[in-house]
């Protein structure tokens, strides 16, 4: 068979209309199709068809021989013909050519899956109302739509099965005690920055506080043995070493940076501050709070958001 | 403040839950505590598991609550996260299947009785004669004979209702295979429902 001779929709040749009067009588192909399309509105075509069919017709009415006596009912009792196939005359007439042209797809029967989907509603309106159409004309169709009917019916039956009484109470108790144990919600989470929440935490966090405080005994220990020290002495002499320190550290500044208005205010600043402990003890305090507050925003802000809301009982 | 929850839709409970609001979680519960039971109890067929799992997708559904996205429907989305809950349970508890008639490379009648399963009727305890009877039936036994794609896809869309586009997100598949499996699913079960 020659598709594309029928397919680019050109006048069909002799192939295409032999092929197309096989496939009325069942032989269908692909091609036939778009044969069917051009037959349908060229003049030319159909009357080279009619001419074909003529041939047909002709070789249809070859003289038939006379088969043995019965022959026809041995022959009919032992094959299923369907009913048009079961007339006497093979010939083709171009009105059954013309009917075998305007089948729909309503003459074929339905798949399984077809008629399911019919069954379960699932099928587009277009093709719900052609699969209707062959249904109201064929008893075997409807039997097995009548069959998967039945199977959803039965399944849509089944009762929805409850879990044990207490359940959702269950459910409810366990995530809440999982939100406390777990270190994601907030609370729990700030809970863990303020306290160790295990004995090896606990270890830790005491060794790395009390490790300062024991340096400083340990000094203050040794300078007691020092009899010419005393207390406001030790103390005025660290102060000139920290003064000493930062007064280094200025000029090394100084001398670093060429010598622009900002750095020499900087050092200014920092000359002033020294002149006056209370103004660098405000001054360090401040910053420090400053530091630590956003921290705080950022920590409630931007690290646990969702959290924040979850515990509101209503 | 109190609010009649029960008079809220699905996606403002979401809502309301996400905002830390108990009593609509505990709505959303009571919802759907039962399909979603019932869902997992039908795959798996043990109630303590059943229950078990069904808790898990609860709470994984609680804790990511602030992820829903309100595009699709919160049915979907925990029968979603209790859908894969179930498989990944049966997926990880199933073992080397042993043959009723023994092990495959069984050869001698000795070595085929020695590697059989014996099939023993225990005293049943009461749970058990209670789950064997809500799961008993014809239909009960050949859904459950189904393999497991087949038998979700069975229950969502003919216990649960839901619709193929919805199956198809629930299960992660294209509707095409939503189609496909549900054809196959009922044509066996059509077929098991004969032979019995
Ligand atoms: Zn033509
Ligand atoms: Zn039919």
């Amino acid at each position: 068979m020659n598709s594309d001779r029928s397919s680019y929709g050109g006048h069909l040749d002799d192939d295409a209309i032999q092929g197309l009067l096989d496939a009325a009588e069942g032989h269908v192909g692909a091609e036939t199709e778009s044969a069917r399309r051009h037959l349908a509105d060229c003049p030319g075509c159909r009357a080279r068809a009619d001419a074909w069919q003529e041939v047909f017709g002709e070789l249809g009415r070859l003289r038939r021989f006379a088969p043995p006596g019965r022959f026809a009912e041995r022959v009919l009792s032992g094959i299923d013909l369907p009913g048009e196939a079961a007339s006497p005359s093979r010939a083709w007439s171009w009105g059954r050519l013309r009917r075998w042209l305007s089948r729909t797809a309503a003459d074929a029967h339905l798949s399984g899956r077809r008629l399911q989907e019919l069954a379960d509603g699932a099928l587009s309106r277009k093709r719900a109302t052609l699969a209707k159409a062959h249904l109201a004309t064929c008893v075997d169709c409807e039997d097995r739509l009548a069959g998967w009917r039945r199977l959803i019916a039965t399944l849509e039956t089944l009762p929805s099965l409850a879990p044990a009484a207490g359940f959702a109470e269950r459910v409810m108790a366990r995530w809440q005690e999982m939100a406390e144990e777990t270190v994601s919600p907030g609370q729990a989470a700030r809970r863990w920055r303020l306290w160790p929440r295990s004995p090896r935490g606990w270890v830790l966090a005491g060794t790395l506080t009390s490790m300062p405080a024991a340096a400083f005994g340990a000094v203050a220990a040794f300078l007691s043995t020092v009899p010419q020290l005393t207390t406001a002495g030790l103390v005025t002499y660290l102060w000139w070493q920290a003064r000493d320190a930062l007064s280094a550290f200025g000029s090394t500044l100084l001398a670093a940076v060429v010598q622009s208005g900002a750095a020499f205010r900087a050092y200014s600043l920092a000359d002033y501050l020294i002149a006056s402990p209370a103004v660098a003890v405000a001054a360090a305090a401040g910053f420090t709070t400053l530091m630590l507050g956003s921290i705080w925003i950022l920590h409630r802000n931007i690290d646990f958001p969702r959290f924040a809301l979850r515990h509101v009982h209503s | 403040m109190s609010l009649n929850y029960q008079s809220v839709e699905d996606a403002e409970l979401v809502t309301l839950a996400a905002q830390g609001r108990e009593g609509a979680y505990r709505e959303l519960l009571s919802r759907y505590q039962r399909p979603v039971f019932s869902l997992i109890y039908r795959m798996v067929r043990n109630r303590t598991v059943a229950e078990d799992l069904a808790q898990e997708a609860f709470i994984r559904t609680f804790n990511a609550i602030d992820t829903y996205n309100p595009k699709y429907k919160f049915s979907s989305w925990i029968f979603k996260i209790a859908n894969n809950l179930t498989i990944d349970h049966l997926r990880k508890r199933r073992v080397p299947t042993v043959s009723m008639h023994g092990a495959p490379d069984a050869v001698t009648p000795e070595a085929q009785a020695r590697t059989s399963l014996v099939v023993r009727s225990p005293g049943e305890s009461p749970e058990e004669y209670v789950e064997n009877r809500e799961l008993a039936g014809q239909i009960e036994a050949a859904i459950g004979e189904l393999r497991e794609e087949y038998r979700v896809v069975v229950l969502l869309r003919h216990i649960e209702g839901h619709t193929y586009d919805e199956i198809a997100r629930i299960m992660e598949i294209p509707l095409g295979t939503v189609k496909t499996y549900l054809h196959r699913a009922r044509a066996e079960l059509k077929l098991r429902l004969a032979e019995a």
